[in-house]
């Protein structure tokens, strides 16, 4: 599902130059479960960047369901993202004046989805995730927990075959980041592929494979 | 479908800063308002010179008249020569030589039921009489023309036809003289308080007008002279071909009254000016490099040009002025939007993420743009005409009246608009444009870290 080659990134050029990412060669297949561990700095957002095409990769080859990432257009880029893609951030980027309805049918405006279906869309969604009597609410007055679970509904509203996840349960409380791995852990279970950044060892704990990078290279796959 | 969502997605971005947006297409309104106001403005102008100066004097006419130095010192100083020589030209469709009488000639008018000696004992009166040819009257109703062509001085039953200047008339019917010419009513002069008297009561005088008895006194001075005769006259019309200020009566009434009071047969044999009237533009340059040498020479075609050049560069700088009211409208929208992408640099980069196109973003923010020009271009529509309205309404409140004063002095065809608003969102478009592309260069990497 996820292949990536010899893939290096750096930022700068000359002495100021930052390698984040240096010969990274990894597989992820359809339907796994994928922790990525490793300090602040050590390359794992990068990682996930350069995955969804968010970042060209200095060198080496992307090829992510059948899409080679790294010579698409900004086009076919969109595309991918919003239909094979689904991102959790670690700070959520949710606007605060908006209904939990209308962050998590952002996606769905950038398809030929209509009106009616889009809103049915994200309703499913916030009601699968426990959010039923929040749909109309301001994300500004809901928790943070309940904002991840916002979060976590935009990025699957499209239905991806992808979620990745970049330290999803760093800023919820503990009953919060139980609830929002429970959600990634049935997510698994009904086939999606998932490659989760953190640095939490309890979190990490749940995945069933974790690789840890640091310096830019993976040191145990 | 896309477009359309992302014309929503706009939507709420102006929804979510309404008061910024406001302000910012209240800029591109004043831009737009001031484009039409001075456009408007300019083509009022121009259109009531053109109506008044140009179209009167054709641009195949040439005025033809002595050197003021030597108008004071003679009356009649277009000689017969000249006439009678320019009429043997081919290039010459016509020659139009306009007399003015050499002796005392007043006109009085019987406004029922009382009698107004259009004299008074201590002033001059501005009021000349014109001898003119009917061909003179150019555009003039047919009408009029035939009662000119048609009259005879030897009938003493047919009255002196006369015409006054249309616009003339025109200052009469409002009652404006009096306050114009405040020397006329330092006395009782009755004919002009009669007239506004009547002007303020009838609302239109025409048809008033035009029943009133006229006499030409001849010989009849200011300083109290006797009338020698008194000629029935006959105010036929009114045409915009004749001197806006005195009366007009067929050049053959002039011979026949010359005749009279210098007891001799010969008329006239020199003229106050004369129109030549060319039979193409092409061959007026010709006649009046001629002319020129001996006469003072007033082309239509050197005024007409005058005129168009004057008005043209006034329009550029117009132009200028707007543009530049409307681009600083457009740097407002620039440093707006610019400060909106920085802000708003997290949602951008979400769009991306989930899904946005370059192409996409940049779309959100010119759109957002053109539809502040477009509120901004449609405001500005509503400012102008108001500007419009205050500026005319403080003519007629405070400008003093004055003979050919226009009724407004905008005009403003509709392409005016048209072009006011597209200009508007065209500058919005363009200034929109910098943020756009920064917005659609946000670095979602780095942003959503």
């Amino acid at each position: 599902m996820i292949k990536l080659d010899n893939v290096t990134k750096i930022f700068g050029r000359g002495k100021d130059s930052l390698t984040a990412l240096d010969h990274v060669s990894m597989n992820v297949e359809e339907g796994s479960y994928l922790g990525l561990s490793g300090r602040s700095g050590s390359g794992k957002t990068t990682l996930l960047n350069v995955i969804s095409g968010l970042e060209r990769a200095t060198a080496g080859n992307i090829n992510v369901d059948g899409i080679n990432v790294q010579s698409a257009t900004d086009g076919r880029l969109a595309a991918f993202r919003n239909k094979t893609i689904g991102f959790v951030f670690q700070s959520f980027h949710l606007n605060d004046w908006e209904t939990a309805l209308e962050n998590t049918v952002l996606p769905l405006l950038l398809t030929r989805t209509s009106r009616s279906e889009r809103e049915k869309l994200a309703a499913d969604v916030l009601n699968r995730l426990g959010l039923s009597d929040k749909i109309d609410s301001r994300v500004g007055t809901l928790s943070t927990g309940q904002c991840q679970r916002v979060a976590l509904a935009r990025a699957l509203v499209t239905k991806p075959k992808i979620l990745l996840a970049d330290e999803p349960t760093a800023n919820i409380d503990s009953e919060a980041e139980n609830e929002a791995l429970n959600i990634i852990d049935e997510l698994h279970a009904g086939g999606m592929t998932i490659v989760l950044v953190s640095h939490d060892p309890k979190v990490l704990e749940r995945v069933p494979r974790t690789i840890t990078i640091e310096k830019g290279r993976i040191v145990k796959y | 479908m896309r477009i359309t969502n992302l014309t929503g997605i706009s939507f709420k971005s102006i929804s979510r800063h309404l008061g910024q947006t406001l302000v910012l297409a209240g800029g591109i309104s004043v831009g737009v308002a001031s484009l039409i106001f001075l456009f408007s403005l300019l083509t009022g102008v121009e259109d009531t010179v053109r109506k008044r100066i140009i179209e009167p004097f054709p641009e195949t006419h040439i005025r033809v008249e002595r050197s003021l130095d030597e108008r004071k010192s003679k009356l009649f100083n277009i000689d017969e020569k000249l006439i009678r020589r320019m009429r043997k030209r081919p290039e010459v469709l016509a020659v139009h030589p306009r007399m003015k009488p050499d002796f005392p000639c007043e006109i009085a008018v019987r406004i029922p039921p009382k009698f107004y000696w259009v004299k008074y004992p201590e002033q001059s009166l501005p009021i000349n009489i014109y001898g003119i040819e009917p061909a003179e009257l150019g555009n003039a109703s047919d009408s009029l023309r035939r009662i000119f062509e048609n009259y005879n001085p030897d009938n003493k039953r047919l009255r002196v036809p006369f015409v006054i200047n249309e616009e003339f008339y025109l200052t009469l019917e409002k009652g404006v003289i009096p306050e114009h010419f405040p020397f006329l009513m330092k006395k009782d002069f009755g004919f002009f308080s009669t007239i506004k008297k009547l002007a303020l009561k009838k609302g239109s005088l025409r048809e008033e007008f035009m029943s009133w008895p006229f006499r030409a006194d001849l010989g009849a001075s200011m300083e109290g002279a006797e009338a020698k005769a008194k000629i029935e006259m006959k105010l036929v019309g009114f045409s915009r071909k004749v001197p806006v200020i005195g009366v007009s009566v067929p050049a053959k009434a002039l011979y026949k009254w010359y005749e009279y009071y210098h007891k001799r047969k010969n008329r006239p044999v020199a003229y106050y000016n004369a129109v030549i009237v060319a039979k193409d533009p092409t061959e007026v340059g010709t006649l009046v490099k001629e002319l020129s040498a001996a006469y003072h020479i007033t082309s239509g075609k050197e005024v007409a040009e005058k005129v168009t050049m004057f008005f043209r560069v006034v329009q550029m700088g117009v132009t200028l002025v707007g543009l530049i009211i409307l681009i600083l409208s457009g740097v407002g929208i620039f440093l707006g939007l610019t400060i909106n992408v920085m802000v708003q640099a997290s949602r951008i980069a979400i769009l991306r993420a989930v899904g946005a196109r370059r192409w996409d973003i940049g779309f959100v923010y010119v759109f957002e743009a053109a539809f502040i020009g477009l509120i901004g271009g449609i405001a500005g529509v509503f400012l102008s005409y108001l500007a419009m309205w205050i500026a005319d309404s403080f003519a007629v409140a405070r400008l003093p009246d004055f003979p050919l004063k226009p009724e407004t002095f905008f005009i403003t065809p509709w392409w005016y608009l048209v072009c006011a608003i597209v200009f508007g969102i065209a500058i919005a478009i363009a200034a929109g444009l910098p943020p756009a592309l920064r917005a659609a260069r946000v670095n979602v990497a780095r942003v959503l870290r």
